[in-house]
């Protein structure tokens, strides 16, 4: 008697999933937008293409920027703020092709051409006693595209010095996340009057600056996204202190662009999707929206509060009639990214 | 070199006050509280929007200080009211403030969001004192003015602590972390002690975190990751070096000297030239090393004690 209840209660269950499921996937329809991302490691997930920083690039533009203040005495407070000269195009066939896209092939052949050009570094360039320039590096945390921008940073540098016959110490520390040690490396620099500080992220930087303010090392920053907002720099043209850097900004406008590349046409809807309480997806929306301006573009923006929203915010976009979404380089978004992909295939 | 151990020092004194608070919970009424590494932040924050709205300097620290006083104040009453182990209890506000801090930080940019907020070319308890009457007579720098800034702080702190913790109050928040069973027994409100104890606790961790953001010049919502342990190791630390006083005055100077003391030994650590994945491990390995030589130092002292006298 007890095991009939049972099978009975098990049909039961089993027939509700089902028809639930049955339910869920005949509601569900495939919105089938081509999505363009802020960064790549979410347009693997979810984009069809997008321009990504190449971190190592930015390092060597530092690195640039660093040869230039030691050996041609060029003014900090004048040098503006660089980003990416070169970002990388890349494009993601499969998620295209889950969604019916066909991408130009004006866009797939440009992003077969480019990659991450090494620079040969120029070890002689760089030694520990008797050196020309004491070179001190801060950099916040041990992580990929950090350790990129201190290795491209060298490596440029070293090939500039090497150029102009001269020779640069370089003391490597890293805090290892711990802010509290942004301070003593920072005071640490100066205290040893280095010629340059190299500080690469946000806080790293502001203890450089800080540190600083009343010497006049310079102090060169990177992967930092708004310098202006970080009060590291007057205005990106005209820092205007001792202080001015590479900008890890994704390239927006140029994302913004690509999707009109990748429509073929001008007279398109672009939806932008993004988290309203993050600071850097606003300011990089905001970017996005004058592109948009600038090349006639209409566009719909919808915010979301958190992770949950992301399927009515995505509805929503699609019922405005969108013709494809920009997502920026966004956290929230980052972890919902496969939720935004499963939806856009339908299911 | 003497530049590196005098900011090394500045640096020591600013976290010693972080160490105080962190006695206060740890060693005074036995409780590990690990609303610290929220609270310091809080106090940062605080400041930096203060700062922002162009708020005096030494009134931004002390409304730091009451914020703190309030963060502590609710670890108190989650763990005494509702029960709440103190451990959790500690975490769950620590957890809390970090939306709170990136809400008070959004407030100076109204943008919602903000994870950091700069001080950088704002006015700041260091360069007002710099550029006072007072600075100009000693003709002081930044950096000297923030040395005098943290002494001073110290000496305060510590002689407010010695005069509290002898009063009625201070004395029964002291017995609570004694015997907390003796206590009541003896009519005292532990629950009440133990959060203005708590209090107490984070709002002198707080104006640690104010001090702090000032002199790096930012507020940062993950600038309080590994502060608990910063004060825990400033304690032993000190303790290990005071290991036979029993004074009170005396083991709130030892706190100081061992957060000094850290300090410097993470900023020879840093310019000693090994590599800086290492840093960890070495500020470690040295602070074995220190414990391990007083404690055979003691060790050694008991011994020829016990020889000397036959009887101890």
């Amino acid at each position: 008697m007890k095991l009939k209840k049972l099978l009975t209660l098990t049909l039961a269950v089993l027939l509700c999933a089902i028809g639930t499921l049955t339910f869920a996937s005949c509601g569900q329809k495939a919105y089938n937008l081509p999505i363009v991302c802020g960064e790549t490691g979410m347009t693997e997930v979810c984009g069809v293409a997008t321009y990504g920083v190449d971190y190592y690039a930015l390092g060597v533009k530092a690195g640039d920027m660093a040869a230039d203040i030691l050996l041609n005495n060029a003014d900090v407070s004048t040098m503006a703020v660089q980003s990416d000269p070169n970002p990388a195009l890349y494009v993601n066939e499969e998620v295209a092709a889950e969604i019916g896209f066909t991408i130009p092939q004006s866009v797939l052949d440009r992003a077969n051409a480019t990659g991450t050009q090494k620079v040969t570094r120029e070890t002689s360039a760089i030694v520990t006693d008797g050196a020309d320039f004491t070179i001190g590096i801060l950099q916040l945390v041990q992580h990929v595209a950090l350790d990129q921008t201190n290795e491209g940073f060298q490596d440029q540098l070293s090939v500039r010095m090497k150029a102009a016959n001269k020779t640069f110490r370089v003391l490597d520390e890293n805090a290892s996340n711990e802010q509290a040690n942004n301070v003593t490396i920072a005071t640490g620099f100066v205290a040893q009057n280095v010629d340059l500080i190299y500080a690469i992220a946000t806080s790293s930087a502001q203890a450089a600056a800080e540190a600083t303010a009343e010497t006049d090392i310079p102090v060169l920053f990177n992967a930092v996204t708004n310098p202006v907002e970080a009060k590291l720099v007057a205005s990106l043209e005209a820092p205007g202190a001792n202080v001015s850097g590479v900008s890890d900004i994704n390239p927006v406008a140029l994302q913004v662009d690509l999707i009109g590349e990748l429509l073929g046409k001008d007279d398109i809807k672009i939806g932008f999707l993004y988290t309203s309480a993050e600071s850097n997806s606003v300011y990089q929306i905001n970017l996005g929206i004058a592109e948009c301006n600038a090349k006639g573009y209409s566009y719909v923006d919808k915010g979301i509060g958190d992770i949950n929203d992301i399927q009515s915010a995505f509805i929503a976009l699609k019922a405005e009639g969108v013709d494809a979404v920009y997502i920026p380089t966004d956290n929230t978004l980052a972890n919902g990214v496969a939720n935004v992909h499963s939806l856009n295939i339908g299911e | 070199m003497v530049d590196i151990l005098l900011s090394g020092t500045t640096q020591g004194l600013i976290w010693a006050i972080l160490a105080l608070g962190v006695y206060v919970s740890y060693r005074v009424l036995d409780i590990a509280d690990l609303t610290c590494e929220g609270c310091i932040t809080l106090g940062a924050s605080v400041t930096a929007l203060l700062l922002w709205k162009e708020v005096n300097p030494w009134l931004a620290v002390l409304i730091a200080f009451l914020a703190g006083c309030i963060a502590g104040g609710i670890t108190g009453v989650l763990h005494t009211k509702m029960k709440i182990p103190p451990i959790l209890a500690g975490i769950l506000t620590m957890i809390s403030l970090y939306s709170i801090n990136i809400h008070i930080m959004s407030i100076a940019t109204e943008k919602q969001g903000t994870a950091n907020l700069s001080l950088l070319r704002i006015d700041n308890l260091y360069t007002d004192f710099s550029s006072s009457k007072l600075g100009e007579l000693l003709n002081m720098g930044k950096t000297n003015a923030a040395l005098l800034i943290g002494v001073i702080f110290c000496v305060g702190i510590i002689a407010i602590l010695y005069w509290f913790f002898g009063t009625e109050l201070g004395s029964s928040i002291r017995a609570t972390g004694n015997n907390e069973k003796m206590c009541r027994a003896q009519g005292i409100d532990t629950d009440l002690t133990k959060i203005i104890g708590l209090a107490l606790s984070n709002g002198l961790i707080a104006v640690s975190g104010a001090l702090l953001s000032q002199y790096q010049g930012y507020s940062d919502v993950n600038m309080g990751v590994g502060s608990i342990v910063i004060g825990l190791a400033s304690i032993i630390i000190g303790e290990a070096i005071f290991a036979r006083t029993k004074r009170f005055a005396i083991m709130l100077i030892g706190i100081v000297v061992g957060s000094v003391i850290y300090r410097l030994v993470v900023s020879l650590v840093i310019f000693s030239g090994m590599p800086s994945t290492d840093l960890k491990v070495m500020t470690a390995v040295v602070v074995i090393v220190a414990l391990c030589l007083t404690s055979f130092a003691s060790k050694v002292r008991a011994k020829s004690a016990k020889g000397g006298k036959g009887n101890v």
